[in-house]
């Protein structure tokens, strides 16, 4: 039997403005989905730790009571999990659970309730949503399931929406329009998002900025354009080779050799070090610490850091 | 509810059930004896057309005591299993979502509860305290509200670690109403069904305490008396066992028909509807 701590996330520090919408980006494993569990105390602790500070809206989010935190999730802060199957309470009907939050943070009487909530189903898109918001979840399908959890969070024109993988679920049409939709809500109610995501092309067609992730800690934070353009750590790098472009000639996909290290393990220096074709001898005690290296662009590679152009 | 039709022994259980809930609920109405008129000039008959299941030794009419004691049996059986399933499930359901040091402690106090000696413990209950129908309920159901505890501290257990748990949470519910409005609804089919399978059980115990003496007190009847009675003039006069203990198995058969019955048609893992 194994035992020890899986450091799930690492040293991360982020700011993200009112109406900004923020891509979070890493593989799986990379500790994207227990940083914004993180963000609002959603990990049972213990068995799990957080240290450090979260501030939204003038609140010390880690250190502040359970009634004010409740205050602000579902309300202020709202989260979109990850696979909508599971996110919902298998024996209550979807009016039940829709209206729950609605009541309990607006103060609304149960019709007033459901008739917000079959409004905010009719704008992500479900088809006859008065008669089918009393469905049960398993009437429904994995796609209309994310849209109605992505109602659920957008009906509360929250300042804050974390959104852990929202639109993989669903076709491109549909992701199109979600996404149409928040862009509306964030130029109408300046409603920030941080959006985690491994698809890098809703990354570049809607993030403002972006953030790359591995083995929990942050190795690249730029603006989008700056991103693609200008990337600065091998690490992004390979993530933009990674994807398959039209017109490629090649008979093979590239990917990103070796595979991400063990959560549990406490070795200093770069985690990325053994799959970096471009890794030094220094890099392996290095200090991964995210540096400023150019116009709000920062990187943890420290071949970067030192101003050199590896590409 | 359809697949619990579906299951012939399960329905002819609750049919079988309810005429004799029915008979014992109206048992005054059923008999024009009373259940403690004696008679010892007949002493004990077999049947006749006065008494259609007999009499007993002191010429108390058989039947009327049967009805008269399924009131008390089945009283004692629902309310007791009743405490059993209110305490249990709170303090399962308690346990289960707080987890960690409280849930060892909680546990550990039911470990050592389940340890003790359930007869001894009635003894002497029933020794400092008068012996009365609502010390039998609570006695019994202070032992049986165990295995419901931990039947529902694993359910919670494993509940909470649900995604739909965690989104509830996040959207700020409180923890008291996550427990009653999302967690409840989810184990109420192992509850109902153990529940089922307790009434039995108590009944049985309700049995075996009178049948010591601990229970019920004569002239009042139980069926647990009635075997008791039964019991003591078996040789002379088999029919003052033999009624009384079939309807008591028959009850426990079809209890546990319906408590096998509603775990089937509850189980999540067969496809719904």
């Amino acid at each position: 039997m194994r035992g020890g701590t899986a450091k799930a996330v690492r040293g991360v520090s982020l700011e993200l403005d009112k109406g900004e919408i923020l891509g979070i980006v890493g593989e799986s494993g990379s500790g994207k989905t227990v940083m914004a569990h993180s963000l609002i105390r959603l990990l049972q602790q213990p068995p799990a730790r957080i240290s450090g500070n979260v501030l939204f809206e003038q609140k010390e989010l880690l250190t502040c009571s359970e009634r004010d935190l409740r205050e602000i999730r579902g309300n202020r802060i709202c989260m979109i999990f990850q696979d909508p199957s599971a996110s919902f309470n298998p024996y209550l009907r979807l009016s039940k659970q829709l209206t729950e939050a609605l009541m309990l943070h607006r103060d609304l009487g149960k019709k007033e309730a459901l008739a917000m909530a079959v409004a905010a189903l009719a704008e992500t898109g479900i088809p006859d949503p008065s008669h089918r918001i009393h469905s049960y979840p398993h009437e429904f399908s994995g796609g209309m399931l994310q849209r109605a959890m992505i109602a659920m969070a957008l009906m509360m024109r929250p300042s804050l929406v974390l959104a852990d993988e929202p639109t993989t679920a669903l076709d491109v049409t549909v992701q199109a329009q979600l996404l149409n939709l928040m862009q509306q809500l964030r130029e109408k109610y300046g409603m920030s998002l941080m959006f985690i995501t491994h698809n890098l092309g809703i990354v570049a067609g809607f993030c403002d900025r972006v953030m790359v992730m591995y083995a929990g800690r942050i190795m690249e934070s730029a603006p989008v354009e700056n991103l693609f353009t200008a990337t600065a750590h091998p690490y992004t790098r390979s993530l933009v080779r990674s994807v398959p472009k039209l017109g490629m000639t090649d008979d093979r996909l590239y990917s990103i050799p070796g595979s991400a290290p063990d959560v549990m393990s406490d070795a200093i220096g770069c985690p990325f070090y053994s799959r970096c074709e471009f890794h030094l001898e220094e890099c392996r005690a290095a200090k991964v610490k995210l540096e400023t290296i150019g116009d709000a662009h920062q990187s943890a590679c420290i071949r970067f850091k030192n101003g050199e152009q590896l590409w | 509810m359809r697949r619990f039709v579906r299951n012939r022994a399960a329905v002819v259980s609750t049919l079988f059930l309810a005429v004799m809930l029915l008979l014992s609920l109206l048992a005054p109405f059923l008999s024009p004896y009373a259940y403690d008129v004696q008679d010892l000039a007949t002493g004990a008959v077999f049947s006749n057309g006065a008494h259609w299941l007999g009499t007993d030794i002191l010429g108390r009419d058989l039947f009327t005591r049967i009805l008269y004691g399924g009131r008390v049996s089945f009283a004692v059986g629902i309310c007791a299993t009743f405490v059993s399933v209110v305490i249990g499930v709170s303090w399962g359901a308690v346990a289960g979502w707080i987890g960690g040091r409280t849930d060892a402690v909680m546990m550990r106090f039911v470990d050592i509860v389940y340890a003790f000696p359930f007869t001894i413990f009635v003894i002497i209950l029933m020794v400092f305290f008068n012996r009365s129908l609502l010390l039998l309920f609570l006695a019994i159901g202070a032992v049986e509200w165990l295995t419901m505890a931990r039947i529902v501290r694993g359910q919670v257990l494993a509940l909470r670690k649900r995604e739909f748990i965690e989104a509830a949470i996040g959207a700020g519910l409180s923890h008291p109403y996550i427990i009653v409005r999302h967690i409840l609804p989810n184990i109420a089919g192992p509850v109902v069904v153990y529940a089922t399978l307790t009434i039995p059980s108590v009944m049985l115990l309700e049995a075996f305490l009178s049948f010591l003496g601990l229970g019920v007190q004569p002239p009042a009847s139980s069926w647990g008396i009635l075997i008791r009675e039964g019991a003591e003039s078996m040789e002379a006069y088999p029919w003052l066992l033999l009624y009384p203990g079939i309807l008591l198995s028959a009850t426990l058969f079809s209890l546990n028909f319906i408590g096998d019955g509603l775990r089937d048609a509850v189980d999540p893992r067969s496809a719904k509807e």
